[in-house]
C-alpha cells in the first residue's frame, strides 16, 4: 500500500509495465534536463542539450497520457503533444549539433520559422491525427497524411542533418574528442533508428500499428547516456556532482512521492521525517561533491598552466640550442676566409713576403686559429652545459680513431715542427664501446694540446689493452710531449671548466680552458677515466685515457 | 696526367673563390656553382671527379643537393666531399647518411689542408678501382 506506482491520478487505472518504463525515462531526462541547465546555464552546449532532454522527458510523458487517458480528447491532445515534443527533439538536436563542441553560430531564421510553423500546423485540428480509438492491440489514432508527411519531412530533414553535422565535425577531430563524438554519433543513430521505427514508421497511415510506441523511448535512455558522458569528459568536470545530485534527487523524489500517497497522520508524519533527513544530507551531500570538484578543477588549471610552461622553456631551450649552432656557424664563415687567405699568403701564393710582414701574419694566423677554437670550445661547453650531448654507442676500434686524429693534425704538427709517433699496441686492437664521433673529438683535443704546447721535439702516443685490479680490461691511450710540462699547483684544476695554469695562459692568451673539461666529461660518460702526470714545469707531460675494452672483443671471444 | 674535375657548390662567394684559385693552382680543372640549385644544374651537365658541397645554402640547401643527387643517381661515379662550417654531429651523420664520402669542418683546415685531403680521397679512389 502506498507505493508510488499506485497513485491514482485523474482516474487513471494502475500503470502498468510499460507505462511505468516510459515514466522512468521521463523522469530521467527531466531530471537531467534540470540538473545540466542548472549547472551550466550560459553554456550553448548545455542549453541545447537540456533541450533534448526536456524534449525527451515531454515526447515519453505525453505517450503514457495518450495510452492511458480514457477521455479520448484529451488522449488526442497529449498525442498531438507528443508530436510537438517529437519535433523539438530533431530541432534541438540539430542546433545541439552545431554548437557541439566548439560553439560554432548558427542562423536560426529559416530553422525557426519552419520549426515553429509546423509546430503551429500539428496543433491545429484535424491535422496529423484526428481521432483516437481503441483495437484489440491497444491504444491507437486516425492519422492525417499530409500533416503525418509534413512531419515525416521535418523530422528526417532535421535528425540525419545534424547526424551529418556531427559526422563531419568527427572527420576533423582528434583524440578524445574525436572518441567522444563517435560514441555519440552511434548513441542516437541507434536510438534514432529505434525511435523512427517504432514510432514513426510502424504507426504511420500505411502501418497503423500503435502498439509498439513505448519502446521508442525506451531506447533513448542509451543516446541520454551517451551524450551525457561526452559533453561531461568533454568539459573535464562534474560528472561526479551531477551523479551526487541525480541520486539525491532521485532518493528525495521518491521519498516525496511517498509521503503525498500516505494516508494516515502518523504515516505522513514519518514520510515527512525521512523526507526531510533525506533532502538534508542530498543538499549536504551535493554540496562537499560541489566544493571537491572545485577544488580538482584548479589543480587541473594549474597542471595545464605547468604544461604550458613546461613547453615554453623547452621551446627556449631547443632555440638557444639553434642559436648558438647558428651564431658559431656565422663566425666560422669570416674566419674561415681569414684563414684561408692567411695561409695562402705565407705560402707565398701572392709573391714572397718580407721577413717582417710574414712575422706579423703569422700572429694574425695564430690569433685567427684561437679564435676558431674558442668557436669550437663554447659550442662545446653550451652542449654539456644543456646536457644535450647525446652518445650513440657502438663498437669502435681506437686504433683506428688514433690513426684519424693522427691523420687530421699532421699539417698542424708538421708546421710546428713536432713530429707525431704512434706506436700501435702489442697486446689487441683495443676495441671499445662508445661514441666514434665523441672519442674521436676527445682524443683530438689531448692530441692537439700536445702539439699546441710542445716546443718542437716529438708527441708519442701508446695505445694498449691492460687488465685491471677489477678484473677488467681497459684500453689506455697515453699522449707524452715535450712541452710546456704541468706545474704541481696547476694539477688540480687541469680538468676543471675554466681551469688553465698560468704557463698555458702564456702561450695561448685567448683560450678557455674548456678543451680538458669537455674530455674528461665525455670519457667518464664512457666509464672511463682520464688524468695527467708531469714531472714539472717545462719538463713535458703525459696524458692518459682509459676506456673500458668492450662489445667487439666479448663477441668474438 | 689529365687534371681532375672538380665542382664547388657554395653561395658564400669569398670562399667559393678561395678554394678555386687554389685548386686551380693543384691539378683541379674548377668549377664554381653559387647556389645548391645551380650546382645540381651543373652536375646534370656532366660528370664531375669531386664534387666540394656546402650545407648552409639558400635555395635549395646542401642537404637538398645530396638527397636529389641519390635519388637521381646523378653523380655516382663522383666523390661528394661536404665542406661546411655546420660541426654538429647531426649534421655530419645526416650527410653522410646522404652519401657524402668525407665530412670537412671549413674553419678547421687551410685551402691547401683542403686540397691534400681532396687527393688523398683521390688516391684511396684510384687505389680501390684498380
Amino acid at each position: 500500500v502506498g507505493a508510488w506506482y499506485d497513485i491514482k491520478m485523474f482516474g487513471i487505472d494502475i500503470f502498468n509495465t510499460k507505462e511505468t518504463l516510459l515514466f522512468v525515462i521521463a523522469a530521467l531526462n527531466g531530471m537531467l534536463a534540470f540538473l545540466i541547465g542548472k549547472n551550466h546555464r550560459k553554456d550553448q552546449v548545455n542549453i541545447w542539450f537540456s533541450i533534448i532532454a526536456v524534449s525527451l522527458a515531454v515526447w515519453a510523458a505525453a505517450l503514457i497520457f495518450f495510452r492511458i487517458l480514457s477521455d479520448y480528447f484529451l488522449a488526442l491532445i497529449f498525442l498531438k503533444l507528443a508530436y510537438i515534443a517529437a519535433i523539438g527533439i530533431a530541432g534541438s538536436f540539430y542546433v545541439f549539433a552545431h554548437y557541439f563542441p566548439d560553439r560554432k553560430p548558427m542562423r536560426y531564421v529559416f530553422f525557426a520559422v519552419i520549426t515553429a510553423s509546423l509546430i503551429g500546423y500539428v496543433a491545429l485540428p484535424g491535422v496529423l491525427v484526428i481521432g483516437v480509438i481503441d483495437t484489440p492491440t491497444g491504444r491507437a489514432a486516425i492519422q492525417e497524411i499530409t500533416g503525418y508527411g509534413a512531419f515525416f519531412l521535418y523530422f528526417m530533414f532535421y535528425f540525419f542533418g545534424a547526424l551529418v553535422i556531427l559526422y563531419h565535425r568527427w572527420r576533423f577531430a582528434a583524440g578524445i574528442m574525436r572518441k567522444n563524438i563517435g560514441y555519440i554519433i552511434w548513441s542516437i543513430l541507434t536510438a534514432g533508428i529505434f525511435g523512427i521505427f517504432f514510432n514513426l514508421v510502424l504507426p504511420s497511415p500505411f502501418f497503423a500499428a500503435w502498439g509498439y510506441v513505448w519502446l521508442g523511448p525506451l531506447f533513448t535512455a542509451i543516446m541520454v547516456v551517451a551524450v551525457f558522458y561526452a559533453v561531461m569528459s568533454y568539459q573535464l568536470l562534474n560528472i561526479k556532482v551531477i551523479s551526487a545530485e541525480m541520486l539525491a534527487t532521485g532518493i528525495s523524489f521518491i521519498l516525496f512521492l511517498e509521503l503525498i500517497s500516505a494516508r494516515e497522520f502518523s504515516e505522513i508524519v514519518l514520510r515527512a521525517l525521512f523526507f526531510l533527513v533525506a533532502a538534508f544530507f542530498s543538499v549536504f551531500l551535493v554540496r562537499s561533491v560541489e566544493r571537491e570538484v572545485a577544488e580538482r578543477e584548479e589543480l587541473q588549471i594549474l597542471t595545464n598552466k605547468l604544461a604550458v610552461a613546461n613547453d615554453a622553456l623547452r621551446k627556449l631551450d631547443q632555440a638557444k640550442s639553434e642559436f648558438i649552432s647558428l651564431a658559431s656557424h656565422q663566425l666560422r664563415t669570416p674566419l674561415t676566409v681569414i684563414r684561408g687567405y692567411l695561409s695562402m699568403a705565407l705560402e707565398n701564393s701572392f709573391g714572397s713576403l718580407r721577413k717582417e710582414l710574414r712575422a706579423s701574419l703569422e700572429l694574425v694566423m695564430s690569433s685567427a686559429i684561437e679564435l676558431i677554437g674558442l668557436v669550437d670550445n663554447l659550442l662545446n661547453l653550451s652542449r654539456i652545459e644543456s646536457g644535450k650531448i647525446q652518445y650513440a654507442f657502438e663498437p669502435i676500434i681506437m686504433a683506428e680513431v688514433v690513426k684519424k686524429a693522427l691523420r687530421e693534425l699532421t699539417e698542424e704538427a708538421k708546421a710546428k715542427g713536432v713530429a707525431l709517433f704512434f706506436k700501435k699496441s702489442q697486446t689487441g686492437q683495443c676495441p671499445v664501446l662508445g661514441d666514434s664521433y665523441r672519442i674521436h673529438e676527445a682524443v683530438m683535443n689531448l692530441l692537439d694540446n700536445a702539439v699546441k704546447y710542445s716546443r718542437g721535439g716529438a708527441v708519442v702516443l701508446q695505445l694498449n689493452e691492460n687488465l685491471a685490479g677489477d678484473g677488467k680490461r681497459y684500453c689506455r691511450l697515453s699522449i707524452r710531449d715535450r712541452g710546456i710540462g704541468i706545474a704541481a699547483e696547476d694539477m688540480p684544476k687541469l680538468f676543471t671548466k675554466f681551469g688553465r695554469s698560468e704557463d698555458a695562459k702564456k702561450i695561448q692568451a685567448g683560450g678557455l680552458g674548456i678543451g680538458l673539461y669537455f674530455v674528461k666529461r665525455v670519457v667518464e660518460d664512457h666509464h672511463g677515466r682520464v688524468w695527467a702526470e708531469s714531472p714539472g714545469r717545462g719538463r713535458g707531460s703525459i696524458f692518459f685515457m682509459e676506456l673500458p675494452c668492450g662489445a667487439t672483443q666479448k663477441r668474438k671471444g | 696526367m689529365a687534371k681532375t674535375k672538380i665542382l664547388i657548390i657554395d653561395d658564400d662567394q669569398v670562399i667559393a673563390n678561395m678554394y678555386a684559385a687554389r685548386f686551380s693552382r693543384g691539378n683541379f680543372e674548377v668549377e664554381i656553382a653559387n647556389s645548391g640549385k645551380d650546382g645540381l644544374q651543373k652536375i646534370k651537365e656532366g660528370k664531375r671527379d669531386i664534387i666540394l658541397l656546402d650545407l648552409a645554402m639558400y635555395p635549395a640547401d646542401g642537404y637538398e643537393v645530396l638527397a636529389e643527387i641519390k635519388k637521381m643517381r646523378l653523380a655516382h661515379a663522383s666523390k661528394i666531399i661536404v665542406f661546411s662550417n655546420l660541426s654538429q654531429k647531426e649534421d655530419i651523420e645526416r650527410a653522410m647518411l646522404l652519401g657524402a664520402s668525407d665530412y670537412i669542418v671549413k674553419a678547421n683546415v687551410t685551402p691547401s689542408e683542403a686540397l691534400r685531403r681532396v687527393e688523398n680521397i683521390i688516391a684511396n679512389k684510384m687505389s680501390v678501382e684498380t
